[in-house]
């Protein structure tokens, strides 16, 4: 008996093997895909050479690492259980606050000075921004500094308690100092956002988002239309909003939750999704622009900023450009930058408060080393 | 490979099992020795080679000793095998140390350094290179007799389960389970050996990684941000981390082991609960403590030394040894050092303190004195490892390491488990599920757990991936 028994427990152990096994060669079930980002992987043919440079292993382990039966579901479950269970989050990075809030690690660690690059840091670089600034002036071109707001900034109410202490000074608080120190051309969304945040009629931060919200992407974009018609004195297209559905969050209001790869999606909050109509561009000014911009440019490029302006291009984190250019150009390094500046009107430089340490990302030192270091 | 990635668990397990299991007897040995091949060959195809050879060549010096009637003939087999084993051994793992260290040394001389190739470590050689010494060894004192086929003695150096990382087995107390463990392939321990296995899985990827990823942000953290409470948080988790890395790794080894019908030594015996470093060297990798006092402490003449300075110095030696046997630098062998520091003043008076004190106490002291000693394994860089060890006595208490409740839960667990044995139930406890056999109701509660504990690891592996065994440097 005891016999039979052990043999049929052997069997269902080798069986649970053999389905998930079956499942990776031919699905019986068709999982969802996760989402989010991980690194892409090729697969691998094998030949003895690779072999012997265990190229071949390499490979074929991350392969079968991430093509396994049923993987997606132990993901899956693996992330559910974190969260039901510990109410932690098992996607890189992530902190869950208080009522579910989902916070970046690196913007807490900004808005405690974690990442507070020092004092003479700071200076040179806004030191440099501001003789660019002139330079840019004289030439009747313009740099415009924003701060985007950080969502731990934002919702520090809701960080876990430990984390909600401050321990030195700040890459923004900084920053934001001398901007106003040298009257610089400068938009502090940080604290905008804060003034609005109790009197705001919809969300200008999403709950399970990592950026400003669609809505108050679209807010933005109105604030920085009119700033720079205000000092170039000129009149670019406006929009206006027809509409405002309240609608389940998605797209990049809910790209943290998306992430989080749970069996079931999380209680998802309401954000406000505007229908904007704009202005014809017939008889208005288009100024040529740059942004310069980490992520949060995406949320307000995708959704229309660019109709203000003629020829424009956005450099992600002053690497890659987008649109591809009519040359071709697709990394910054391909471009010439004093044809640049001398083709744009507007250097718009947008970084919320988490990548402030890298603000710029080389932007500023470049321009600086062409304009004063002959 | 690894035992806790998903191609040993999902891919090399099931089928190499599913093909032993359903071999005839007289193949499996084979089957073992082809499968160890692939195995060791999957991470280090060319190392391999490594093996075959000094395997080949150790199997034919041993059977030439073992036949021939001169001591000195003897001898100098013994000393050639020795010599060719050990020299390997630190031709690929302490070259570049001294290489390293003769030019930082002419440097100072003024002498130019000149650039060189570094040799890459083949995984587990100083795991198979002791038991091969073991093997010689014990034939050269009569232990044993040498096997007569190649394929069993190859099969005893190359066995997968405990290749890379050990337990070190003694060949005299393998030997006879080579060729005789029939009475040991039951379903029985198939079944008690893959619950051991996934109970090993569950200590390394839900324990060891969970801490490893706690100690990884804090010693990866910037020095200013070492306060005395995210010092002690990383110290204590790199030691849980660690014991539950290795003795997992070891329990993974001795499951698979029993799988096949093999009996192999215990590793570890509840370290933490030790109640001096002395003890904690009699519970920790428990196959290394004996190999280093088989083979190195008696041969050095153990207790029996003339006088108290000399066994002192041998004691310490061996420690020392020990250090630099886990790496090639000198904060192992500083950690060898400390270790032997504390073996030989607690035979110099301490131990007789230590005895008289309340368990609390002793437990206390042999925890702190580890997990300090753990600093110098963990941290590469002397200078930062003494700097580190000062933040835990610094008292600046102006930030703490943020610990969500997940990382507080795995805190508690193993905490739990690493002083788990000092209750006094527990060692039967431990025993009975480790060991011995269940009822029905046992084996059917047993196998749901384990294959609950395999999904959860499996699943952990797949989302973390992260998973290196610390063991594996060695």
């Amino acid at each position: 008996m005891k016999r039979a028994l052990h043999i049929a427990l052997l069997c269902s152990i080798l069986l649970g093997f053999g389905v998930i096994f079956y499942q990776d060669y031919f699905p019986i079930i068709q999982e969802e895909p996760l989402k989010g980002y991980s690194p892409p992987f090729d697969k691998v043919t094998f030949s003895w050479e690779k072999w012997w440079s265990a190229e071949y292993q390499d490979k074929k382990e991350v392969e079968l690492t991430n093509t396994f039966g049923f993987r997606s579901s132990f993901v899956r479950f693996d992330h559910q259980i974190g969260w039901s269970v510990f109410h932690t989050s098992h996607v890189n990075g992530v902190i869950v606050g208080k009522e579910d809030y989902l916070f970046e690690e690196d913007y807490i660690k900004a808005y405690r000075g974690k990442d507070y690059i020092g004092d003479s840091l700071v200076f040179q670089r806004m030191e440099k921004a501001r003789m660019v600034s002139d330079t840019l002036n004289k030439l009747g071109k313009n740099l415009i500094l924003v701060f985007a707001p950080g969502k731990a900034s934002f919702y520090s109410d809701y960080l876990p308690d430990q984390l909600k202490s401050k321990v030195g000074k700040t890459n923004y608080a900084e920053h934001k100092k001398y901007a106003e120190l040298w009257h610089l051309n400068f938009i502090d969304f940080q604290s905008w956002f804060l003034e609005q945040k109790n009197s705001a009629v919809h969300s200008l931060y999403p709950k399970y988002g990592i950026h400003w919200s669609i809505y108050s992407g679209h807010l933005v974009q109105d604030s920085l239309i009119r700033y720079i018609e205000h000092i170039r004195n000129i009149d670019m297209p406006n929009f206006s909003i027809s509409e405002l559905k309240r609608d389940r969050s998605q797209d990049t209001d809910f790209d943290i939750g998306s992430s989080m790869n749970l069996f079931e999606s999380l209680c998802s909050d309401t954000t406000a999704i505007p229908t904007v109509n704009w202005e014809p561009k017939e008889g208005k000014d288009l100024p040529r622009m740059v942004s310069i911009s980490d992520s949060f440019y995406w949320v307000i490029y995708t959704k229309g900023f660019t109709n203000a302006f003629g020829e424009n291009q956005f450099w992600y984190y002053y690497h890659d450009i987008y649109p591809a250019t009519s040359r071709g150009f697709q990394k910054h390094s391909d471009l010439i930058l004093s044809e640049e500046i001398e083709n744009h009107d507007v250097f718009i430089i947008l970084g919320t408060e988490a990548n402030l340490s890298e603000y710029g990302w080389d932007f500023i030192e470049e321009s600086y080393d062409l304009f004063y270091k002959k | 490979m690894v035992f806790s990635s998903i191609v040993f668990i999902l891919y090399f397990l099931p089928l190499f099992f599913t093909v032993y299991f359903l071999s005839p007897k007289k193949w499996r040995n084979i089957i073992i020795v082809l499968g160890s091949i692939f195995f060791y060959s999957w991470g280090a195809p060319k190392f391999i080679f490594v093996i075959l050879f000094t395997t080949l060549l150790d199997f034919f010096i041993v059977r030439k000793m073992d036949s021939s009637d001169s001591i000195k003939v003897r001898k100098w087999l013994l000393i050639g095998s020795v010599g060719v084993n050990l020299g390997l051994l630190f031709y690929f793992k302490y070259s570049n140390f001294f290489i390293e260290n003769i030019q930082s040394a002419l440097a100072l001389w003024g002498y130019e350094r000149t650039e060189w190739v570094k040799l890459a470590l083949p995984i587990g050689i100083s795991f198979y290179t002791f038991e091969t010494i073991t093997y010689v060894v014990d034939v050269y004192r009569r232990v044993h007799k040498p096997l007569t086929v190649f394929t069993d003695y190859l099969l005893y150096i190359i066995f997968f389960p405990k290749l890379v990382a050990g337990p070190i087995v003694r060949y005299h107390d393998m030997a006879d389970q080579i060729n005789d463990r029939e009475k040991h392939e039951t379903n029985e321990n198939r079944l008690l050996g893959f619950y051991r296995f996934t109970i090993g899985l569950a200590k390394k990827v839900l324990i060891a990684n969970h801490m490893g990823f706690v100690a990884d942000q804090i010693f990866a953290l910037p020095h200013e941000d070492w306060t005395t409470p995210t010092a002690w948080i990383g110290i204590l988790a790199y030691t849980f981390q660690i014991y539950f890395d290795f003795s997992g790794y070891s329990d993974m080894a001795l499951g698979l082991a029993r799988m096949m019908g093999f009996r192999l030594p215990e590793n570890f015996d509840n370290p933490y609960i030790a109640r001096s470093v002395t003890e904690f060297w009699r519970r920790w990798h428990i196959s290394l403590g004996n190999w280093m006092r088989n083979y190195l402490y008696i041969p050095l003449g153990g207790n029996r030394v003339d006088s108290k300075v000399r066994l002192y110095f041998n004691l310490w030696l061996v420690f020392l040894l020990s250090g630099f046997w886990h790496g090639a630098s000198w904060n192992f062998l500083f950690w060898g050092a400390y270790h032997g520091f504390f073996l030989v003043i607690e035979r110099m008076f301490l131990g007789k303190y230590l005895e008289r004190i309340p368990n609390v106490c002793s437990v206390l002291y042999n925890f702190i004195v580890i997990a300090i000693g753990w600093v110098f394994f963990r941290i590469e860089s002397f200078s930062d490892a003494t700097y580190f060890i000062s933040r835990l006595f610094s008292w600046n208490v102006k930030d703490v390491f943020y610990l969500n409740p997940e990382y507080v839960f795995y805190f508690i667990i193993a905490g739990f488990f690493s002083f788990f044995g000092l209750m006094k139930w527990s060692q039967r406890f431990q025993k009975k599920v480790l060991t011995e056999s269940y009822s029905s109701l046992g084996y059917i509660t047993a196998t749901m757990l384990a294959m609950i504990f395999l999904a959860l690891c499996v699943a952990s592996i797949a989302s973390l991936g992260y998973n290196s065994f610390i063991y594996f440097r060695f």
